[in-house]
C-alpha cells in the first residue's frame, strides 16, 4: 500500500517511552473513573471493565502499532516522516521549505537518551512536523545536516 | 521573528503612546471590570456609601494601573527596526526588523475614532499571538509608521507624517445596496445559536432560573397555549409563526453582523498590493502585499450564485485583522470584478473547458454514514439516559436519513485539478469555494488515511501552504503518491528565500 522502499524505523526504545506516556494517561483516566465511582455515578463494574480494556489495548497494543508506523527517510533535498495507526499520515517536507528546526527532549525521552526532531514550515498556520525516537546525537546531527542544506540553498 | 538588540540600545529614549489612548483603553476595558464591580457592589450591600466608594475606588485603581503601563511603554523607531519596551516587573525589550514585519494593520474602535486615535498591530507572521501592538496613536502617526516600515528605510517618521501620499482611486467599493444584499445572503445560523447563549449571559435579569429544565417546559407550555390562542387554535399557524421567527432572527443577525463588519468596504491598489478599509463602529485598515499571497479562494453560496455574486479571499503570509484567517478582498462582486483582482496576483485561473477529476461517491457516503452512526448512537444513549419516550427515540433514529442528501450534495460539488503549475480544488454546497494555489507555494505534502479511507483504498493529499492548506480528497493511494512526487519535483529545488515572500 505505502511505498516503504527507503523508510527507516525509529529507535526501538521509543516504544517504552510511548507505553509509559500512555500508562500515565491511563492512570489519570482511572483516577477520574474512580472518582466518578466514588460519587456513585458509575457502577464499579465499569471501572473493572475500563481497567481490563485500557491496560492491554491502550497501554500495550496501541503504542506498539503506532511505533511500527513511525518511520522516516532523509533524502538529498527532503525529509519524509510517517506516523499514526488509526489516522495515518505520510509527510514530506523539502529542506528548502523548513523555517526552523528544534530538537526536543522530554523527561521520559531523556531516560533513554532519545530526542524528537521538530521542523516548522512557514506561515502563521504553518505545519509542525515531529520525528520522535531518534538518538539524541543523531537528532543533533540531522539538525546540522538540514541546517547546512538550508544555508547553502538560501545563498 | 524578534531578535535581541545589540548592547547599543539606550533605555528610556523613544516615544510614549498618545495620552488620550488611556481614555480609550479605559472605556473599552470597562466590560472586563463589570464582574469585579458587581462583586464589590454585592459585598458592600450594607451601605450605599461603602459600595459607591468601593466602585469609584476600584475604577480609579484600574485607571492608575493603565497610567503606569502607559508611563513605562515606549516605542523607538531605529534605522531599520522598531524597538518596544514594556512591563513593570518583567521588563521586556523587543526589537523587530522592518524586513520581518509582514503587515501593519490599523484598527479603530468607536471610542478611538471619536478621539482620532487608532491601534497599530505589527504582524511578523510568527503566529505566536504575541505580536507587537501600539494602542493608541494618532491616525497620522499610524499611517506614517506604516509608510516608514513599508519603505524599510531610515526615514524620519515625523517627516513622513507631514508628507502622506494622496488618496488613490479605489478598485472596489461596496455600495450600501450591496451591503444589505450581502447581509441578507449571510443568513446567520450563528445568531440563532448564539441568541440563547447571549440570553444566558443575562440570566440574572430573568425572572426565572435559566438553567432549570422544568421552568423551560413550563414556559414553553404556557407559550404554546398562548400561541395556539393567537393562531386561532391551528398548529399549522403556530409552526408558520415559529418558522417566521427563526427566519427573522437569522436574517436580522446576518444583516447586523455584515453591516458592522463590512460597512464602507473600500479596496485600493497600492504599489505593493492592495489596501482595504472597512467597518461601521470599529474601522480597520489592512495592507495586503501581493508577493505574500499564497493562494486565492473564490467563494459563493447556492442562492447568491444564481444572481452571479461571488467573493474573493487571499490566503497569505500574515493575517488581515484579529480573528480573520485570510484576507477578504471582495465580499460581494460580479465575476467580471473578481477576475481582474485575481489577475493582479499572477495566479492563473484554469481554462473553462478544463477536465476536473471527479472522485467516487463512496468516499462521501462512507464518511457521512460513519458520522450518522456515531450521532445516532450518542442521541439514542442520551434519549435512554433522560428517559425520553420510545416514539421520540424512534424519531431520533430517522436523523441519519437527513444526512444522505447532504453527502450526495457534497460529492456533487467536489472536484479537483492539477493544471500546469497550479492546484485547483472546488468544493462545498452551502459554502461553495474554489481554491487556486501555485504549486511553488506548497510548503509540505501529507498523504493521510483514516480507517474509512483505508477501507476504501483511498487517501487525502494535504498540501500545506503558508497561511492555510489545500486538500485533495478521495484519491486512490497510488495516484496520491504519484501526485506528491510530481509536486515535490517542482517545489524541492526552490528554496523558500527565492520565493519572493
Amino acid at each position: 500500500m505505502v511505498p516503504h522502499s527507503s523508510l527507516k524505523p525509529i529507535h526501538p526504545d521509543y516504544l517504552h517511552v510511548m507505553r509509559m506516556a500512555s500508562a500515565i494517561w491511563a492512570v489519570v483516566i482511572l483516577i477520574a473513573a474512580a472518582f466518578a465511582w466514588f460519587l456513585l455515578i458509575v457502577p464499579s463494574g465499569f471501572i473493572v471493565l475500563a481497567i481490563m480494556i485500557l491496560l492491554p489495548i491502550w497501554v500495550w497494543l496501541v503504542p506498539m502499532k503506532r511505533h511500527a508506523r513511525l518511520a522516516f527517510d532523509i533524502g538529498a533535498d527532503r525529509m519524509r516522516v510517517t506516523s499514526g495507526y488509526l489516522f495515518f499520515t505520510d509527510t514530506v517536507v523539502p529542506f528548502g521549505r523548513i523555517q526552523h528546526i528544534d530538537v526536543d527532549q522530554g523527561p521520559l525521552e531523556r531516560g533513554y537518551d532519545l530526542a524528537t526532531l521538530v521542523v516548522h514550515t512557514a506561515g502563521s498556520h504553518g505545519r509542525t512536523i515531529k520525528l520522535p525516537g531518534l538518538m539524541h546525537k543523531d537528532a543533533l546531527e540531522l539538525r546540522e545536516h538540514i541546517r547546512l542544506h538550508i544555508q547553502k540553498a538560501s545563498q | 521573528m524578534s531578535d535581541a538588540e545589540p548592547a547599543a540600545e539606550r533605555h528610556g529614549d523613544g516615544e510614549r503612546l498618545h495620552p488620550l489612548g488611556l481614555v480609550v483603553s479605559f472605556i473599552n476595558g470597562l466590560p472586563e471590570l463589570f464582574l469585579p464591580l458587581l462583586a464589590i457592589y454585592w459585598t458592600s450591600r450594607g451601605s450605599g456609601m461603602a459600595s459607591l466608594f468601593g466602585v469609584v475606588g476600584f475604577l480609579i485603581l484600574s485607571l492608575i494601573f493603565r497610567w503606569v503601563f502607559w508611563l513605562i511603554f515606549r516605542y523607538h523607531l531605529g534605522m531599520d527596526s522598531i524597538r518596544i519596551e514594556r512591563g513593570i516587573l518583567n521588563r521586556t525589550v523587543r526589537s523587530i526588523s522592518f524586513s520581518r514585519i509582514q503587515n501593519v494593520s490599523i484598527e479603530q474602535n468607536l471610542v478611538a475614532r471619536l478621539l482620532g486615535l487608532c491601534e497599530v498591530t505589527l504582524d511578523t507572521g510568527s503566529g505566536k499571538g504575541d505580536e507587537a501592538k501600539l494602542s493608541y496613536v494618532t491616525i497620522a502617526r499610524a499611517e506614517a509608521l506604516r509608510e516608514t516600515i513599508r519603505l524599510g528605510a531610515p526615514n524620519d517618521v515625523k517627516q513622513a507624517e507631514r508628507a502622506m501620499p494622496t488618496e488613490a482611486a479605489p478598485v472596489f467599493v461596496l455600495s450600501n445596496a450591496r451591503l444589505l444584499l450581502l447581509g441578507a445572503y449571510s443568513f446567520s445560523f450563528l445568531a440563532l445559536i448564539t441568541l440563547p447563549g447571549f440570553l444566558a449571559q443575562f440570566d440574572w435579569l430573568l425572572p426565572f432560573d435559566f438553567w432549570n429544565f422544568e421552568t423551560w417546559t413550563e414556559i414553553s407550555d404556557a407559550w404554546s397555549e398562548r400561541l395556539l390562542d393567537f393562531a386561532g387554535g391551528s398548529w399549522v399557524a403556530v409552526v408558520a409563526l415559529a418558522l417566521a421567527l427563526i427566519l427573522g432572527i437569522g436574517l436580522a443577525g446576518g444583516i447586523i453582523f455584515t453591516v458592522l463588519q463590512d460597512y464602507g468596504f473600500w479596496l485600493e491598489r497600492t504599489d505593493r498590493g492592495f489596501r482595504r478599509r472597512r467597518g461601521l463602529l470599529t474601522k480597520t485598515d489592512a495592507a495586503i502585499v501581493l508577493k505574500r499571497v499564497q493562494a486565492v479562494c473564490i467563494f459563493t453560496g447556492p442562492v447568491r450564485k444564481s444572481s452571479g455574486w461571488f467573493g474573493l479571499r487571499f490566503i497569505s503570509l500574515g493575517q488581515g485583522q484579529k480573528h480573520e484567517r485570510d484576507y477578504l478582498v471582495l465580499p460581494l462582486a460580479k465575476l467580471s470584478e473578481v477576475l481582474p483582482i485575481v489577475a493582479e496576483t499572477g495566479i492563473r485561473l484554469p481554462d473553462a473547458g478544463a477536465h476536473y477529476r471527479k472522485p467516487v461517491f463512496s468516499w462521501w457516503a462512507c464518511h457521512y454514514a460513519a458520522f450518522a452512526i456515531a450521532a445516532t448512537l450518542i442521541a439514542t444513549l442520551a434519549c435512554i439516559a433522560f428517559q425520553v419516550s420510545l416514539s421520540a427515540t424512534l424519531w431520533v433514529l430517522l436523523l441519519p436519513i437527513l444526512l444522505v442528501p447532504l453527502a450526495w450534495l457534497q460529492w456533487r460539488k467536489y472536484d479537483d485539478l492539477v493544471e500546469g503549475a497550479t492546484l485547483i480544488m472546488r468544493k462545498g454546497w452551502w459554502r461553495q469555494k474554489q481554491v487556486i494555489a501555485p504549486q511553488l507555494k506548497v510548503q509540505s505534502v501529507d498523504i493521510r488515511q483514516n480507517p474509512i479511507s483505508r477501507f476504501l483504498g483511498l487517501s487525502t493529499v494535504h498540501f500545506g501552504i503558508a497561511g492555510g492548506a489545500l486538500r485533495f480528497s478521495a484519491l486512490p493511494v497510488d495516484q496520491a503518491y504519484a501526485l506528491r512526487d510530481h509536486v515535490l519535483t517542482v517545489i524541492a529545488p526552490v528554496d523558500f528565500s527565492k520565493l519572493e515572500n
